[in-house]
């Protein structure tokens, strides 16, 4: 199994979980983070006046899936994220050795 | 090391901290965040094509334990976040490399 972390733009983020919902996803878990990178922070002019942008609020994805279903979840959350301009965000892939679900007790695939 | 990610219901966590300590577990780390499964929220279909999701308020527990007292962990954890009905949650391990106290520059098992 592999755990997917993205963070992702906020007004990105509907169409991310639409995309994964029709290729499959069957669920997933989201938290509001705050990043820094070179793409969000420094000046801003908004409405005229110049802002320093200290961090940038970003959704927080996280979904495991089987190994082979990996590679087209990524695609799908970058595809679906992308606006071309710098603070798109970042897709993390990493292994799971062990998942169950709560209420059964299932274990591995089975409780994903 | 391995790091225990348990997804949860929210009033569940007092239950499940309780627990923890009893086996022995002397730090966590905690996270409000949103979530669907196969099984909770809500899916429509608007407009043929459009969908509507409902994210379910969960909390994430993070824990790195031993790997001599993973089972244990996982089983405690288990046992006092079920209550039986949809929306339990789930419990994801992976694999730890390194992990240091800040403080004292401690590494590996010692720093758990």
């Amino acid at each position: 199994m592999k755990k997917i972390d993205a963070i992702v733009r906020t007004s990105r983020f509907d169409d991310i979980v639409n995309r994964l919902r029709l290729i499959g996803v069957t669920g997933m878990t989201i938290g509001e983070v705050y990043g820094i990178s070179a793409g969000t922070t420094g000046d801003r002019v908004s409405h005229g006046q110049r802002m320093q942008l200290r961090s940038a609020p970003r959704y927080q994805l996280m979904v495991v899936v089987r190994d082979e279903d990996a590679a087209q979840v990524v695609n799908a959350i970058v595809h679906s994220g992308r606006t071309d301009a710098p603070g798109d965000g970042l897709v993390t892939v990493g292994d799971v050795i062990g998942a169950m679900r709560i209420r059964t007790g299932e274990t591995n695939v089975d409780a994903l | 090391m391995k790091k225990i990610e348990a997804i949860i219901k929210p009033f569940k966590l007092d239950d499940v901290k309780d627990r923890l300590r009893e086996v022995g577990v002397q730090g966590m780390t905690v996270y409000e965040v949103k979530g669907f499964g196969r099984t909770g929220g809500k899916t429509e279909v608007f407009r043929g094509s459009a969908y509507v999701v409902d994210f379910v308020p969960k909390i994430m527990i993070e824990i790195v334990v031993k790997d001599a007292v993973l089972n244990d962990v996982v089983l405690a954890l288990a046992n006092a976040a079920k209550t039986g009905k949809i929306g339990d949650g789930k419990i994801f391990v992976s694999t730890i490399d390194e992990a240091i106290r800040i403080r004292t520059g401690e590494k590996g098992d010692d720093a758990i």
